[in-house]
């Protein structure tokens, strides 16, 4: 599982390399999440911009991700292409997490998450 | 569209040979995530040169990855897996997909409801991690049949196709 973080002013930003988010990695992704985000970055963004599909194991652990920061921080989700999208609505997901077009939308939010 | 329906008298019932008309996939494979994962893979490539469309082709693999999964995860004895056999038939407006496995038949012979696991949710309950495969696939597909024939699994399912967009 590749993924990258990066801070970015008071945020960090997570970046996955590969392009599924499926059952043959979805432990890996929310162990890689566990450790990238030892960083104690308040707000973290996930960037799905390579991710072409996310199943519901996918999804499971992105919910997982958000649950592993606690409840005073928080996981935004930015630049999902269709199919990821597809999933996050069907499921209301997208009730769930805060959900920018891009990276840069996501940091240019000034409000507090 | 008589074509289109999975009722009672059309060709398209479990149990028929696979050689019917309008196949335009026919895959099988082992029982495991990462063989899932190409399948699916294969499978939405070859639909792609059927010229589905991109929304229709990423309901296909959200739906057929789901079942797979369910496949692999309860089907099948961990490290035993068996095969997979994926069927697609193309129809004038939907592609009619066969999912046929030999392992453990579904819990009380029935294709689950699919419930999304926040109904009952209670905000002081930890937010569910789990339980959205089936929910997916009922909101997703049309017609879907369950039927269990000998040793086999039979899934039967409807994806409706788009009307492509005028450029």
């Amino acid at each position: 599982m590749h993924m990258t973080a990066t801070e970015i002013g008071p945020a960090l930003v997570v970046a996955v390399g590969d392009r599924r988010i499926d059952a043959a990695v979805a432990v890996r992704f929310k162990d890689k999440m566990l450790e990238l985000t030892k960083h104690p970055a308040d707000r973290v963004i996930l960037d799905l911009g390579n991710v072409d599909f996310l199943d519901s194991s996918g999804l499971g652990a992105v919910v997982g991700s958000m649950k592993q920061l606690g409840r005073t921080r928080h996981l935004d989700l930015a630049a999902m292409t269709p199919t990821v999208e597809k999933v996050f609505r069907i499921t209301r997901m997208d009730r769930v997490f805060r959900i920018f077009p891009t990276v840069d939308a996501a940091l240019e939010d000034k409000a507090d998450a | 569209m008589p074509d289109d329906a999975l009722g009672h008298g059309t060709t398209d019932l479990p149990g028929q040979p696979a050689s019917q008309s309008g196949i335009v996939a026919d895959e099988v494979f082992k029982a495991d995530f990462r063989w899932v994962r190409r399948g699916v893979q294969t499978l939405i490539h070859t639909l792609s040169t059927q010229g589905i469309l991109p929304g229709d082709l990423g309901t296909v693999e959200i739906v057929v990855a789901e079942v797979l999964n369910n496949i692999v995860e309860h089907a099948y004895p961990e490290g035993a897996p068996g095969e997979i056999r994926v069927i697609v038939r193309r129809r004038s407006s939907s592609l009619m997909v066969e999912i046929r496995d030999r392992g453990r038949p579904m819990p009380k012979g029935r294709a689950p409801l699919g419930n999304h696991p926040m109904v009952e949710f209670n905000p002081n309950d930890a937010m569910p991690e789990g339980g959205y495969g089936w929910f997916l696939i009922r909101e997703l597909v049309r017609d879907l049949v369950y039927d269990r024939k000998e040793d086999e699994n039979i899934l039967f399912f409807r994806v409706a196709l788009g009307k492509p967009t005028p450029t």
